[in-house]
């Protein structure tokens, strides 16, 4: 179980957060950027996300920085971006064993040693990053952006939100354009670590045994923050009324058909119905007892993957199935009759009842793992400022059905996306 | 019960309890009192390779894909969705099929010996019906277009075919979308008398359990199904000859990036003997050579022929050994070469000494972390067991290796003139050539 978790402030805008639980054997650090998601800048953090990992200036290739980690028995850093809503999420995470259990002191220093050095004594060359290392990840990067369209699932995804929100942020992906990286200098990329780290918003989240007041002094002593203002982000817009359905289509060489129908649920994360809408998207696609499941593939047999989608900060669900490429127009039809269904009351108190106990038992259940903890932990202090547990799962289990039926009082589909089958005309 | 033969299994500060029920069936329990949830995994050793089988005599041929589909018509029910009587639970109802054994499983916070009963009975009882079956064809045919539609598709089919002749891990576990249009309810439930029998199953539970009186409720539960049969079905793998079939296949596909993957084949009686010890050699003598630290990877990252996704991996079952390595790149041949060159390097020279104890250290860490999540723990335990291996002693056999140990690996292991090469390389859109 979580024993107990403490907050403080570092400075103003850094915030320490230490969740203490004796289960785990490992200490997870996470490490929270807050950017705001705007073309100008996403591809800039993605690119810093990939470079800071790979070297410092006191270890100067990756090899050296993996041999070191191998030392500390074996510390894993992972240092990527995220999406939340309108907001770009830098992330470093590192999952160190407990000190107690190898048997040596002074490992979650020099993991922090090394992290301090990562953002604030990187490996330059005159005023940038050294230019070779940008370079590769650049590649890299340029590479993983081309490589997202052989993902056909999380492709369709894509397209769906992008044409869905072209006029909003929302639209814009965590690794930005192929152009926007290509354009990037190590210089430039210097200047943007500096001004991120000095004027962001971040959280640090510390989750395993150890001892706090130790903890909590070997972060402060180990990571160099400057004091000053840093920014705060404004909550994004989420409620959109489409006055007509957006269909968009595209040809990939391809042996299933996908699909991705986006709605605009219109019930932001703030709203007391919130709770209502995120159940109702569990009835309708989560998971083997949902309506999606039993009517689409069980009963009608047109697909094997059929499931829905919160996107909580944007208040948008999104449906994805696998099927063929003549069974589009019968899935979709059946998709819009089951949304109708439940948006009119028509289910049972079982069906209800089933999705609140699957959703509790996720929340319940996170704690029991330190990754998924830290991640709920910190959607929910993006989301409400606080972690309150019991408090969650008893606003879940008020849930009533007339609650369900106002929150899909104003669902609108707004896009369909459709992966078809290439022609393979001469 | 005071005449119950309990085993205990211990390694790594865990503990696991082994029992035989008498009809057959055998329990694992390992107690983790600290979680919040509790996991059970309902397991038989029938997978996707035992599609040519002798039982009771008699030899079977069942179509390719006659495991897995199995496995989607045990959650048929005629009265109510299983995965409904799990949700109302709050537990949470899945399964898999692997090349050896199918897998039910699910998860609990409350009620588990109630799900574990339901989880029982769905497995013991089916409701299979030439309607279900017919249905299931075409769900399964969209799951098998899913799999092709991934980009590795071509990339791990092209290997297997190229490693292997004749050994039945060549085919795809769910099938092709041909094998399963054989499938009929007579050729299932014929698969299911012969396969899920007690004796040819096994049950694990971790969590916070009890270990004595579950296993006296679990006896007294099982005394309601019929006791079908006490021999075991035993697979068919024709004589596998050494060399690879194909030394290199080549493909093309409209994807971003090319691909890669090399597959070194090897003599599975190598592992007849201290199997443990040779396997943990061999996964750090791979770590050494191709790991994020190795003069390897630093070298081919800044020549731009590696991506974040390079790996490496070596694997061992019935009738087959195997070592794979690669990953996404556009200079496939550049890193074949470079593969095989660091091979013959350290075959030559053997590695150093500091870098092994490094290795150590870093093996120890990540042995520690894994005992974190008891789902982790859970599925690779279960695992484990049904390929007939022993996790504890594998994880054991890291502390006592000894660089001799892995520099010989490397050597007995590897035969570069016995490997496959499956590439697959990007096509250009028609609209740009």
């Amino acid at each position: 179980m979580i024993n107990q978790t403490l907050q403080r402030t570092i400075i103003p805008g850094v915030n320490l957060h230490m969740v203490q639980s004796d289960k785990f054997k490992t200490v997870l650090f996470g490490i929270y950027i807050k950017r705001p998601l705007v073309e100008s800048e996403v591809a800039l953090n993605a690119l810093l996300s990939r470079v800071i990992d790979k070297a410092t200036a006191n270890l100067h290739s990756s090899r050296e920085m993996s041999q070191a980690l191998e030392m500390l028995y074996g510390t894993l850093i992972v240092s990527d971006v995220h999406k939340y809503g309108e907001k770009q999420m830098i992330q470093i995470k590192i999952q160190v064993p407990g000190e107690q259990h190898v048997g040596e002191t002074g490992l979650y220093r020099g993991v922090l040693a090394i992290i301090n050095d990562m953002i604030n004594h990187p490996k330059v060359e005159g005023d940038g990053f050294d230019p070779e290392m940008v370079e590769r990840e650049k590649e890299g990067l340029i590479s993983e952006i081309n490589l997202r369209k052989d993902h056909k699932d999380s492709w369709v995804m894509s397209c769906c939100i992008e044409n869905m929100c072209k006029d909003e942020h929302y639209h814009i992906h965590e690794f930005g354009t192929v152009e926007r990286v290509k354009a990037i200098t190590p210089e430039g990329l210097l200047k943007h670590l500096r001004k991120i780290w000095n004027e962001s918003e971040i959280d640090i989240c510390v989750i395993g045994d150890y001892d706090a007041e130790l903890m909590e002094s070997a972060i402060i002593d180990s990571l160099t923050f400057s004091s000053g203002d840093r920014t705060l982000l404004e909550r994004e817009q989420v409620v959109f009324f489409p006055k007509t359905v957006n269909y968009y289509e595209e040809a990939h060489d391809l042996t299933q058909g996908k699909l991705c129908m986006g709605y605009r649920i219109n019930v932001p994360y703030e709203s007391p119905l919130y709770a209502a809408a995120l159940v109702a998207s569990v009835i309708l696609g989560g998971g083997g007892s949902s309506k999606f499941f039993k009517v689409i593939r069980e009963r009608e047999g047109l697909c094997y993957s059929i499931y829905s989608r919160m996107e909580k900060y944007k208040s948008i669900m999104l449906v994805y199935a696998g099927v063929d490429f003549d069974k589009f127009s019968k899935t979709e039809s059946l998709v819009e009759a089951i949304i109708e269904e439940v948006k009119n009351g028509q289910f049972t108190d079982e069906e209800l009842e089933i999705a609140k106990k699957t959703v509790v038992s996720n929340i319940q259940s996170v704690s029991d793992y330190p990754n998924s903890y830290i991640n709920f932990y910190y959607n929910l202090i993006v989301s409400e400022g606080i972690v309150d547990e019991q408090a969650h799962i008893r606003k879940i289990e008020g849930v009533t059905r007339e609650q369900i039926v106002e929150a899909l009082g104003d669902i609108r589909l707004d896009t369909v996306a459709r992966l078809v089958k290439e022609d393979h005309h001469g | 019960m005071a005449n119950r033969k309990v085993n205990l299994i211990e390694g790594l500060g865990e503990k696991v309890y082994v029992t035989t029920l008498s009809n057959g069936l055998e329990v694992h329990i390992m107690p983790k009192p600290h979680f919040a949830k509790k996991y059970a995994f309902f397991a038989t050793q029938y997978g996707g390779i035992y599609n040519d089988y002798w039982f009771e005599g008699k030899r079977y041929e069942m179509p390719h894909g006659t495991a897995h589909f199995l496995e989607h018509q045990i959650f048929e029910d005629n009265e109510k969705s299983n995965f409904e009587k799990f949700e109302e639970l709050g537990a949470n109802l899945n399964a898999y099929t692997s090349f050896t054994s199918t897998v039910y499983h699910f998860d609990s916070i409350e009620h588990f010996d109630t799900g574990l009963k339901l989880l029982i009975d769905m497995v013991q009882k089916t409701d299979i019906t030439e309607a279900s079956v017919l249905k299931e064809i075409e769900v399964i045919d969209q799951e098998i277009r899913m799999y092709m539609d991934e980009p590795t598709w071509d990339l791990s089919t092209n290997l297997y075919r190229g490693l292997f002749h004749h050994h039945p891990i060549r085919n795809e576990i769910a099938g092709s979308t041909e094998s399963i249009r054989e499938i009929t309810k007579e050729k299932i439930m014929t698969c299911y008398d012969h396969f899920y029998s007690p004796s040819n199953m096994t049950l694990f539970l971790y969590g916070a359990i009890e270990v004595d009186s579950t296993f006296e409720w679990l006896e007294a539960y099982f005394d309601k199904f019929r006791f079908r049969h006490t021999e075991k079905p035993k697979l068919i793998i024709p004589e596998e000859p050494y060399p690879v079939n194909y030394r290199r296949l080549d493909s093309y596909k409209r994807i971003g990036k090319g691909m890669m993957l090399v597959g070194f084949k090897t003599d599975p009686r190598l592992f007849e003997e201290n199997k443990e010890d040779k396997i943990a050699a061999l996964k750090i003598a791979n770590d050494l050579m191709f790991g994020r630290s190795s003069e390897f990877f630093l070298m081919a990252y800044e020549k731009g022929l590696v991506a974040d996704g390079f790996d490496f991996d070596t694997q061992v079952g019935e009738g087959y050994a195997m070592s794979l390595v690669g990953n996404e790149t556009d200079h496939i041949d550049e890193l074949y070469e470079l593969i095989l060159s660091e091979i013959q390097k350290h075959k030559d020279q053997g590695f150093k000494a500091d870098d092994f104890m490094r290795m150590k250290r870093k093996i120890l860490g990540r042995s520690i972390s894994s005992f974190n999540s008891l789902q982790s723990i859970a599925g690779n335990y279960t695992q484990s067991v049904m390929r007939g291996n022993d996790l504890f002693k594998q994880m054991e056999a890291y502390k006592n290796l000894t660089i001799e140990a892995v520099n010989q690996a490397v050597i007995s292991f590897y035969d570069l003139e016995n490997h496959t090469l499956s590439a697959v390389h990007k096509q250009k859109s028609d609209a740009n050539e």
